[in-house]
């Protein structure tokens, strides 16, 4: 049992580490972290479940108090990171997030610095582990039809249509500039 | 990194290989297959590197992690399941018989099967791709490390074989996106989502070809093996095989250049001008001073040429990360599956080795060896979809000896189809009629060129046999000779100059073969070659002749 906490923390690690460093509020991110919790819960690894749920609070713009309330007894265990601008800039490119402002990237820093409370636990030589499920038997279908022919209800779900097809903006539109970018948003109900 | 010229093992079959073939050792001149483009560097020391990076969209009836169906033209958006449109709350479910294939695939070429790959997802934003991200396997993929063998024809008549290898890197099953139409008018684009999800094999081919037409040659090949083991159809105007060009060159021995990608290539033929094309443009700006960029470009098969693509900006970051949804995929030998396992759960490597079927290369080899055919011969024959079956029929139906049933397949037959772009199976003319008319060749009742006659009559399609057709245009070897005899001395007579021409130079064979010309003319092809050039030698040398004064 000891070795399998110790697994489930250093997959938290790896993961962790990279996806708090690439795409804190991601949703990708936010849905694998949502899955460990629930399935951390039911294995009753209690002590992992608590630190997924200190992990998820800071998620979120704006959420900086429930940093201080839940966390009370944390260090910094390394020193504090700074994240350079082109950077923050490479990081709202890829996954379409919005900074905002200095306080967006302060927030984000700060959450790096408290995840990095994972190396407190030492991972030599443990093999880390990307899923809970490594020891359940992948399902294979078999190959028949069964699904599919649902055309209109999907059509419904967009609001631009076109002789059944979805309609998209043509090709990528690559995000515009920060100074472009601050006049678009000026008139947004965020 | 060794060149790719090095690393690729070259058996010339035949002769020895001719110097300007893209084999030899210094390639300043090669032609490409169709459109003879000569690609040439000037100071004669760059040579080029092309990888390739093949889809092959798999022969199955159902997607890869949803049950919709796979089916190529349907209305837009009809066979999309609720995981395909990525709406919330959908999981995947892997596909049985995909692994199956990407496993076939894998030993049929040679590589080392993963008994556990992992799934990863690839993230990047397009409309056509609904979750986000794609489902691929880019840490540990199902098969790696095996070996595409390849034979390509040179030679100024092609009927030269040069053997060739092409290492595979690996070979991993992945999602396809939709297909997204582009609307410039509208300033629109219009997304199906019917080939979302669908199942695809990348194979990632080593960059140890230096041409364009060692990359059709292998292309054609991976097509083949594929089509005979079923996993995938191969038909590249389908997009059901998608091949992306790594082009780059550099100077023996220096490190490889910088690369560029080639997109949009929509047959083998264009993938050939493609990467010739982008060769050449390399070459000249390297001579030229410059460098090259690292960039994607699309081919536009209508100006024959490379242009870059506007949509790629910069280096993509894919955040490549473990798929959370699926566990491992472990595959299982007969010794090492778990007890009380359902048979349906688990793949046997071993047992998918013993069902391989007959791959192109072996067919090759049989049908030299059974029938004493030339290897271009049984090249040609396996390249055309379903000959070898019409050939070994039409063997077996004859006398013929199959050199013979061979020249008449290859020349009379394929010729004939390839005028009327007809496929084997819809030839007029079946294996057993053609079986018929060379038993007639080969009994000696028809001349050879009253046989093509026949084919032609074949060609039609009225349904009448050789034997009938034969009959009715009286077109039976004349054997008679007195019959011949008579018609020799009518063209002797009618042409008395060419007599006499005869006369003056013994044996001038110009003019014997232009009287048997004539003879030949005036029987329809009737009469026995052999015959009327005894008979007619036999005649002109017969003194008196007529209207000849002594």
């Amino acid at each position: 049992m000891k070795e399998r906490q110790l697994r489930y923390r250093s997959c938290l690690i790896k993961s962790c580490s990279a996806v708090c460093a690439c795409e804190l509020y991601g949703f990708a991110c936010l849905q694998f972290y949502v899955y460990m919790l629930t399935f951390l819960y039911s294995r009753g690894c209690g002590g992992a479940v608590g630190w997924s749920a200190v992990l998820l609070s800071p998620v979120g713009l704006g959420f900086e108090s429930r940093l201080g309330c839940l966390a009370t007894d944390w260090r910094p265990v390394l020193g504090p990171t700074k994240v350079p601008p082109d950077l923050v800039d490479k990081l709202e490119r890829l996954a379409l997030l919005d900074f905002r402002n200095q306080d967006g990237v302060d927030c984000l820093e700060k959450a790096i610095r408290f995840a990095d409370q994972l190396h407190v636990v030492n991972t030599n030589g443990v093999e880390p582990m990307d899923s809970v499920l490594e020891d359940r038997a992948l399902f294979l279908r078999e190959d028949h039809v069964e699904e599919g022919d649902c055309a209109e209800a999907l059509l419904r779900l967009s609001k631009n249509t076109l002789e059944g097809y979805f309609v998209a903006p043509p090709g990528n539109i690559p995000l515009p500039e920060r100074e472009d970018r601050a006049a678009l948003l000026k008139h947004s109900e965020f | 990194m060794s060149t790719s010229l090095s690393s690729c093992s070259s058996r010339s079959r035949s002769a020895s290989v001719q110097p300007g073939s893209p084999s030899a050792a210094s390639a300043r001149h090669w032609n490409s297959s169709a459109s003879s483009l000569r690609i040439s560097s000037i100071e004669g020391s760059l040579v080029g590197v092309v990888g390739l990076e093949i889809h092959a969209q798999i022969y199955a009836s159902t997607k890869l992690f949803s049950s919709s169906q796979v089916c190529f033209s349907s209305p837009p958006n009809s066979s999309v399941s609720f995981f395909d449109a990525a709406l919330p709350g959908t999981l995947p479910v892997l596909n049985r018989r995909c692994v199956e294939a990407a496993v076939m695939t894998g030993l049929a070429l040679g590589c080392t099967i993963n008994k556990r790959s992992l799934f990863d997802r690839k993230h990047y934003f397009y409309a056509d791709l609904p979750a986000g991200y794609q489902i691929t396997q880019q840490r540990l993929p199902i098969a790696v490390g095996g070996r595409l063998s390849y034979s390509h024809l040179v030679g100024r008549k092609r009927n030269q074989v040069v053997d060739k290898n092409v290492r595979i890197k690996q070979i991993q099953l992945e999602q396809d996106s939709g297909k997204s139409l582009h609307d410039s008018y509208r300033s629109q684009t219009l997304i199906d989502l019917n080939r979302a999800g669908v199942g695809l094999m990348e194979l990632v081919l080593e960059p140890d070809m230096s041409c364009g037409e060692e990359a059709a040659a292998a292309v054609r090949e991976l097509q083949l093996i594929l089509q005979a083991l079923g996993t995938c159809q191969g038909n590249m105007s389908e997009g059901q095989l998608r091949v992306d060009a790594n082009v780059s060159v550099h100077r023996p021995g220096e490190p490889l250049g910088v690369r560029t990608e080639v997109k949009n290539i929509n047959s083998a033929r264009f993938l050939a001008r493609a990467i010739d094309y982008e060769l050449q443009r390399q070459m000249a700006v390297v001579e030229g001073g410059g460098t090259v960029l690292n960039e994607t470009r699309a081919f536009d098969f209508k100006s024959g040429q490379t242009v870059p693509m506007r949509d790629k900006e910069g280096l993509q970051d894919y955040r490549f990360m473990p798929e959370p949804n699926l566990p491992p995929l472990i595959l299982y030998e007969r010794e090492t599956v778990p007890a009380h396992t359902d048979p349906r759960q688990v793949v046997l490597v071993d047992q998918l080795q013993e069902q391989l079927p007959e791959l192109p290369r072996v067919t090759r080899d049989r049908l030299v060896t059974t029938y004493g055919i030339l290897p271009e011969h049984s090249f040609t024959l396996v390249n055309e979809d379903g000959l070898v079956d019409y050939f070994v029929g039409v063997v077996q139906q004859t006398r013929a000896e199959p050199k013979k049933v061979i020249g008449w397949v290859l020349n009379d037959l394929l010729g004939l189809l390839k005028q009327q772009c007809l496929t084997v199976s819809q030839s007029p003319v079946s294996p057993n009629a053609l079986a018929e008319l060379l038993d007639l060749l080969e009994a000696g009742s028809i001349s050879s060129p009253a046989a093509k006659l026949v084919l032609q009559e074949l060609w039609k399609g009225s349904g009448k046999s050789a034997k009938h057709i034969v009959e009715e245009q009286g077109l039976g070897l004349m054997r008679d000779r007195s019959e011949i005899q008579q018609v020799c001395r009518r063209v002797i007579d009618s042409h008395p100059d060419e007599v006499r021409t005869h006369a003056l130079r013994a044996g001038n064979k110009n003019v014997l073969n232009k009287l048997i010309g004539q003879v030949r003319k005036q029987t329809k092809g009737r009469a026995d070659p052999q015959l009327v050039r005894a008979i007619l030698e036999e005649e002109l040398s017969r003194p008196p002749f007529h209207g000849e004064t002594t």
